[in-house]
């Protein structure tokens, strides 16, 4: 087997064990939670003010609560092992159906908030690390540190504030058009950028500055075909990485972004999930969120191993 | 040289084309005059009207043989009129002509029956009238009870048991989506998140003002109010009221308010020494300052619960009644007649015991853990120690079933159908209180209300039934085995197209016939 075949072969083992991990570790949590996990189910589905016993003791009952925990689990693996993540006890749905329904939201969010995000770091981030010190470097910096340190619904409030209250250019919420989609991600972006431009500008400092790229000048070439031959792949490295963390970390949404622009993505789904105790929902979002973040890096080592071949002898490290 | 490689012109340029990119896109597509879209913050959960209950009544999908006005009077719906014989067991109704199931099958008496017969066994209040048979009799429907049951047409409006077609059943029988008779018909189902509605032609009632109506859940009421700021949807329901300000000053839709029977109550454990004595539940109810929590925490005065029933329920609401309301001294003389002396530090003990408890509330009602602070600082003002636990509103029940609770916060909706007997009847006068709910009394029983309640249940005959609804108020004021605190009131954001709106205080139906788009 290739370096790269092995490579591949044992992120992807460890993806699987990450996820069965997690997602056990999601049950016990779930179930070491004081409280009645009947009657929580029950007030998802009926809510509050049609709440009686019998709706609770017929929720136990159908759903197998009242079976014991590891008969429980057991019967969640042995449906996993067979590709069936099981039902939802609020809504009755497939937990596969409303991960994909709600992934789907998220993965388009967070990928548009992501490439505008890097749409903005990039040139930002490049041209102040060939300018350090100049204006537009101590802008963006400022503008970044500013943007890092307001919680993410401020920013959102703000967007929402001007652009759909004020100039009613666009809706302040939901997610049918594209036009929805504009405020969440630029959301989303501004405070993605705000640490990708730093690392940006920093990758960029530090590779101009190494003696390699003393060497290419002197060899006689100009700064940019310089950096282009030799600074852009060392530079891209840390950015690379850097940038697979960002949007692994968006997989598992975006919580407070989802709320406050009514968008129905996994984060929402996650934290209603966890309210109403709807266990084979949390497992499954623990399972894929997983195997998800896993395949996400893996596929950013990839990248790194391509920018720098030298990496896959030495085992990526 | 290298500083050349990025240029500002070209980031200028740059962002001045992310920025124009951002803004080409329109705000919001301008609805069509024959849309209403209405923003709600109840989730569609499911299509089945046994588990959501209301959302489908209430968006004109389904209806039953009778309807709610917003005075509380019943009205014919798919039945046009009614008669009860039998001394009240026999309840015959006269079905209207032309009426169609979306469809387009007929409204007959057979479905009508077939359709009760399916769901009743999971319909929560109609369940418990006693009906031993559902039959089709000629143009009429005829239930039959096993004894008589007065409020029978109430009960009927419960809404886990609308009047359903055929083809709104799967083979298990389950419900596989609504096939309902109201102005609007099921189009698109977008669960949990919006449903598309279109008009129903043959309504029986005639045609609906819009051709569609867009329902959309957004449970956050942040986000509700910023989508009335922007007007960005014809009906806003449930403006936080912390929110109206911001909504009032946008001036993009109008507000419209209504106060619904709902009470923000406590309830103590009335087995513990603290509260067995009515004194001193009266002396916690006179210490409150229900003025100043109405005004200053839910912005309203008007909503200072003076009794149980708020003025929306006008055959349960007595003007006669006195009313709750603050009196601290009255509330010291009280506890001093108890036995409740104060210690040291403020607080009364009495035998040993302390005059102090812990109040359960949660912050699904972000109004409650607020309440809670000031009832703390007014019950200080008479000798009791509060201590708040802000957690989930199941801690309550949990905490009632194995005693831990001293007392909840909570709030009660008192029409899930449109008379409050069907609550008081479950949680006020049965010994083994539902194990689910969090606003029943606790260790307090009543023989006076238990016999109100089963002759007003059983009576046809509406003194009878008057005298009964004053009785059991004036328990309600007198005992003390709940303590009101606050009403509650709906807050709706209207777009200035739309005319004749009008709020339903039961919560059944809300675009009425009236409502209509301004040319």
């Amino acid at each position: 087997m290739t370096p790269i075949g092995r490579i591949v072969t044992g992120r992807l083992a460890q993806a699987l064990l990450t996820a069965w991990v997690l997602a056990t570790v999601c049950f016990a949590m779930v179930h070491a939670l004081p409280g009645d996990t009947a009657l929580r189910i029950a007030e998802a589905r009926v809510g509050h003010d049609r709440m009686t016993a019998d709706i609770t003791d017929r929720i136990r009952a159908e759903t197998g609560l009242d079976r014991p925990l590891a008969l429980q689990y057991a019967a969640w693996m042995g449906r996993l092992a067979t590709g069936d993540l099981g039902r939802s006890l609020v809504t009755g749905r497939p937990v596969a159906e409303e991960l994909a329904d709600r992934g789907r939201y998220t993965l388009s969010l967070g990928l548009v908030g992501w490439c505008l995000a890097y749409a903005l770091a990039l040139p930002l981030g490049l041209y102040a690390g060939f300018r350090p010190g100049s204006l537009v470097d101590r802008a963006t910096t400022l503008v970044a540190v500013g943007l890092a340190s307001l919680p993410t619904f401020l920013v959102g409030v703000g967007l929402i504030s001007l652009f759909a209250v004020a100039l009613n250019w666009l809706p302040p919420a939901g997610y049918r058009t594209t036009a929805h989609m504009v405020l969440p991600a630029v959301t989303l972006a501004l405070g993605l950028a705000a640490y990708s431009v730093r690392i940006v500008r920093a990758a960029v400092v530090e590779v101009r500055t190494a003696f390699f790229m003393t060497f290419a000048r002197i060899k006689g070439l100009d700064a940019v075909t310089a950096f282009r031959r030799h600074g852009l792949r060392n530079a891209a490295i840390p950015v690379t990485t850097f940038a697979a963390l960002q949007f692994a970390y968006m997989i598992d949404g975006f919580v407070i972004v989802e709320t406050l622009f009514n968008y129905p993505g996994i984060g929402d789904l996650l934290v209603k999930s966890l309210l109403a105790r709807d266990v084979p929902v949390i497992m499954g979002a623990g399972l894929a969120v997983g195997f998800l973040y896993a395949v996400v890096n893996l596929i950013a080592d990839l990248l790194c191993l391509k920018l720098d071949p030298r990496r896959a002898a030495r085992g990526l490290r | 040289m290298d500083q050349n490689l990025f240029s500002r012109r070209s980031f200028l340029a740059g962002s001045a084309s992310l920025a124009a990119l951002a803004a080409a896109k329109p705000g919001r597509a301008a609805a069509a005059d024959s849309t209403i879209t209405v923003v709600q913050p109840w989730e569609f959960r499911s299509l089945d009207p046994s588990v959501n209950a209301f959302v489908f009544g209430r968006a004109g999908i389904t209806e039953t043989l009778v309807l709610s006005a917003p005075d509380g009077r019943i009205e014919p719906g798919l039945a046009e009129s009614w008669a009860v014989s039998g001394e009240g067991t026999v309840w015959r109704f006269r079905l209207r002509e032309g009426a169609t199931f979306h469809d387009g099958t007929a409204v007959t008496p057979l479905a009508v029956q077939a359709s009760f017969e399916r769901q009743l066994p999971n319909a929560q209040y109609l369940g418990t009238t006693g009906i031993v048979a559902i039959e089709a009799e000629g143009r009429d429907v005829v239930f039959r009870l096993r004894e008589p049951f007065g409020p029978f047409l109430s009960y009927l409006l419960d809404r886990s048991l609308p009047v359903l077609a055929a083809s709104s059943f799967d083979a298990a029988g389950g419900v596989r989506e609504p096939v309902g008779t109201g102005p609007f018909r099921l189009v698109d189902a977008d669960l949990p998140r919006g449903l598309t509605l279109a008009r129903h032609a043959a309504y029986w009632g005639g045609e609906p003002g819009f051709a569609k109506a867009q329902y959309d859940a957004v449970p956050n009421g942040e986000t509700r109010t910023n989508i009335a700021a922007a007007a960005d949807a014809d009906l806003v329901l449930n403006i936080p009221f912390q929110s109206v300000g911001r909504v009032e000053r946008a001036r993009a839709m109008r507000l419209d308010r209504v106060i619904i029977p709902r009470v923000h109550l406590l309830v103590p454990d009335c087995g513990k020494p603290q509260f067995a004595d009515v004194r001193t539940r009266r002396a916690l109810s006179l210490a409150i300052d229900r003025d100043g929590i109405a005004a200053s925490i839910m912005r309203n005065p008007a909503l200072a619960a003076t009794q149980y029933m708020p003025p929306s329920l006008p055959l349960w609401h007595r003007a006669d009644l006195a009313p709750h309301r603050q009196d601290v001294e009255q509330a010291n003389r009280l506890l001093d007649e108890a036995g409740w002396a104060r210690g040291a530090d403020g607080i009364r003990a009495r035998d040993g015991v302390r005059f102090a408890g812990a109040v359960r509330t949660f912050a699904n009602r972000p109004e409650l853990p607020v309440i809670a602070t000031a009832l703390q600082s007014q019950f200080r003002a008479v000798g009791f120690d509060l201590s708040i636990q802000v957690g989930e509103w199941q801690a309550i029940v949990e905490g009632r079933e194995d005693g831990t609770l001293d007392l909840g916060l909570t709030s009660s909706n008192l029409t899930i159908v449109p008379d409050p007997i069907a609550k008081l009847s479950v949680e006020y006068t049965r010994d083994e209180v539902s194990g689910a709910v969090d606003t029943s009394p606790i260790n307090w029983r009543s023989d006076e209300m238990r016999r109100d309640v089963a002759t007003y249940l059983s009576s046809g005959d509406e003194a009878e039934r008057t005298l009964c609804r004053e009785r059991i108020a004036g328990v309600l004021q007198r005992e003390l085995p709940v303590i009101p605190i606050v009403w509650y009131e709906e807050i709706t954001a209207v777009a200035d197209r739309i005319q004749g709106f009008v709020m339903d205080p039961f919560e059944q139906r809300l675009l009425r016939r009236e409502i209509s788009s301004q040319a």
